[in-house]
């Protein structure tokens, strides 16, 4: 990715008078034990005393082969699977697999269950983005959000198992709908949690977004333009901070989501900061969605929660693509059938895959230190890069 | 930034506002294993087997994701001289379980032979394969590896479903 793509010989600076010891460049390895990768990331860095002339990333340390198991399960079987690539955000993973299902199968899903989902989906979002808040600020030496967004965390998890019955690895979708149906009171827990929310993202913003250490950190570290961001297919808030209003739920719209209302949040300055303010915005949004969502479920308690779906799952041999605006990015699963009962193939697009190869181009002079904010700034979950 | 900000650290005290409005709050967490939060009924724990509703289909080890379930069955005259099964094995390698519930789901009888609700997740053992390879002994006593969650209300205990016909 470093030495040999056309475009980053440009890296490499001219060649200098040698130093006392002969050398400019320092090849300093970071990661995969360090704690500021977020798993087991290995950066290769090519340092110039405390300035990065380039980075390597270099995955495959949590490589467990899913997109090879999925090929030796049946349809049903996958969704578990799923939940462990970006194991913060199961229930996204559960929803991106089961519509690309769908469509090749044709299932239409009922209303019911599509609220369902798109709730799930939003609290999903809310508790990754809170984990993402809680992760970024510690790297950078805030430690209290950690705290709060922990507390609010700890309400959603309790939520996703009285549903489901798990707390991060959900297994909360299935093919055609929803495995159970809400338990009595859920909705009402769920709205109180979501009506309290908004004074707890003000707490948080009084904490970080104005707070001048904050900021030194991050104001105008890894920018990444907008031509840059799309060159690179870089989705999320990452794209979204840069000022492309480019997401999955607006631009290729599943489920009930044309009916709700929400705003796409845009940054301006590409940067680190602008980051962090999309994915507080987002917090904020997600609300939006999921009190919409409350008040649905809330005037409509009854109804089906699974569409009409063969007890053995064989789709007719075909593809499908289908994704969702997953917390870090474009989620998609493209599903290739051969008409078995098994995938004949399942290729995952896995945001924090595809948005970490840009890493070269964001980290280029800036200091070492800065690299755990841009790292922190992905939401990168190892588990979904290497799958 | 103006000269005032930088001398009065508003930016600063904003944010200690906000950890000193918290200072008199109760505390969130708990202290475990003094205290345990009971998990909701739907909690997908440690498993139990019904024996006798178990109508050895093998639906659940046919269904289960990464094959830890082991079913082994023979057919044999009972008193009124029809054919019944009989489980010989009913196993599980409950350390690679990773209790998504599939099995539970697959199951046919009603009610279900096999439960994930019995609220137990102190799963950790000394000795792995004694413990954690569970075969139908282990996988049908409610006292053995299926521990009651420990309430303090003996009356609110769970009860084995298996005993409630």
């Amino acid at each position: 990715m470093s030495e040999g793509t056309p475009g980053t010989a440009a890296l490499v600076p001219p060649p200098e008078e040698p130093t006392l010891l002969g050398l400019h460049e320092m090849e300093l390895n970071f990661g995969p034990q360090h704690p500021a990768t977020h798993g087991v990331l290995r950066v290769v860095l090519k340092v110039d005393g405390e300035r990065i002339v380039s980075a390597r990333p270099d995955v495959g340390y949590l490589h467990r082969g899913t997109e090879k198991l999925f090929e030796t399960e049946t349809y049903p079987m996958v969704i578990p699977h799923t939940d462990r690539m970006d194991y913060v955000a199961a229930a996204t993973n559960n929803h991106a697999y089961c519509l690309a299902v769908e469509k090749i199968l044709g299932v239409e899903v009922p209303k019911r269950a599509q609220y369902i989902r798109v709730l799930l989906d939003e609290m999903q979002r809310v508790s990754s983005h809170l984990l993402w808040l809680a992760t970024a600020a510690i790297d950078l030496g805030a430690i209290t959000p950690f705290f709060y967004t922990f507390r609010e965390r700890e309400v959603i998890l309790d939520l996703f198992e009285e549903y489901c019955g798990a707390r991060l690895t959900l297994n909360c979708m299935r093919i055609g709908g929803l495995p159970v149906d809400l338990t009595p009171g859920w909705v009402e827990r769920t709205q109180a949690f979501f009506e309290t929310l908004e004074a707890k993202i003000d707490e948080y913003e009084d904490l970080l977004t104005e707070n001048r250490i904050w900021k030194e950190r991050t104001v105008g570290i890894g920018v990444l333009a907008a031509d840059r961001c799309v060159a690179w297919g870089v989705t999320g808030p990452v794209l979204r901070a840069a000022g492309v209003a480019w997401d999955v739920r607006r631009a290729l719209p599943y489920e009930c989501y044309p009916e709700l209302e929400f705003d796409i949040p845009v940054g301006k300055n590409a940067d680190t900061y602008d980051r962090y303010l999309v994915r507080v915005a987002e917090l904020r949004q997600s609300r939006r969605i999921a009190l919409q969502c409350c008040d649905w479920l809330a005037k409509n308690p009854e109804g089906e929660i699974r569409g009409k779906v063969p007890r053995v799952i064989k789709p007719a041999a075909g593809m499908a693509y289908a994704s969702v605006e997953a917390p870090k990015g474009e989620l998609g699963f493209f599903l290739v059938s051969s008409g078995a009962n098994k995938p004949y193939r399942l290729h995952v697009r896995a945001p924090s895959f595809v948005n970490l190869q840009s890493l070269p181009e964001m980290i280029r002079g800036h200091l070492v230190s800065d690299l755990v904010a841009v790292i922190g700034t992905y939401d990168i979950v190892l588990g979904e890069v290497d799958r | 930034m103006s000269l005032l900000d930088r001398i009065l650290l508003l930016d600063i005290f904003a944010g200690l506002g906000v950890t000193a409005r918290h200072l008199a709050r109760p505390a969130d967490t708990v202290e475990y294993p003094e205290k345990a939060k009971e998990p909701s009924e739907r909690f997908r724990g440690m498993f139990l087997l019904d024996e006798e509703r178990c109508i050895k289909c093998t639906l659940c080890a046919i269904e289960c994701p990464i094959n830890i379930i082991y079913i082994d069955w023979h057919s044999e005259k009972n008193a009124e001289g029809k054919a019944e099964k009989k489980l010989d094995r009913f196993d599980l390698d409950m350390k690679r379980c990773m209790f998504c519930g599939l099995c539970e789901e697959a199951c046919p009888t009603n009610p279900r032979s096999i439960w994930l609700a019995t609220k137990t997740y102190e799963l950790g053992t000394y000795e792995r394969n004694e413990s954690l390879y569970l075969d139908i002994r282990k996988l049908t006593q409610w006292d053995g590896n299926v521990k009651p969650f420990p309430t303090a209300d003996p009356a609110k205990a769970p009860v084995n479903p298996a005993k409630e016909k």
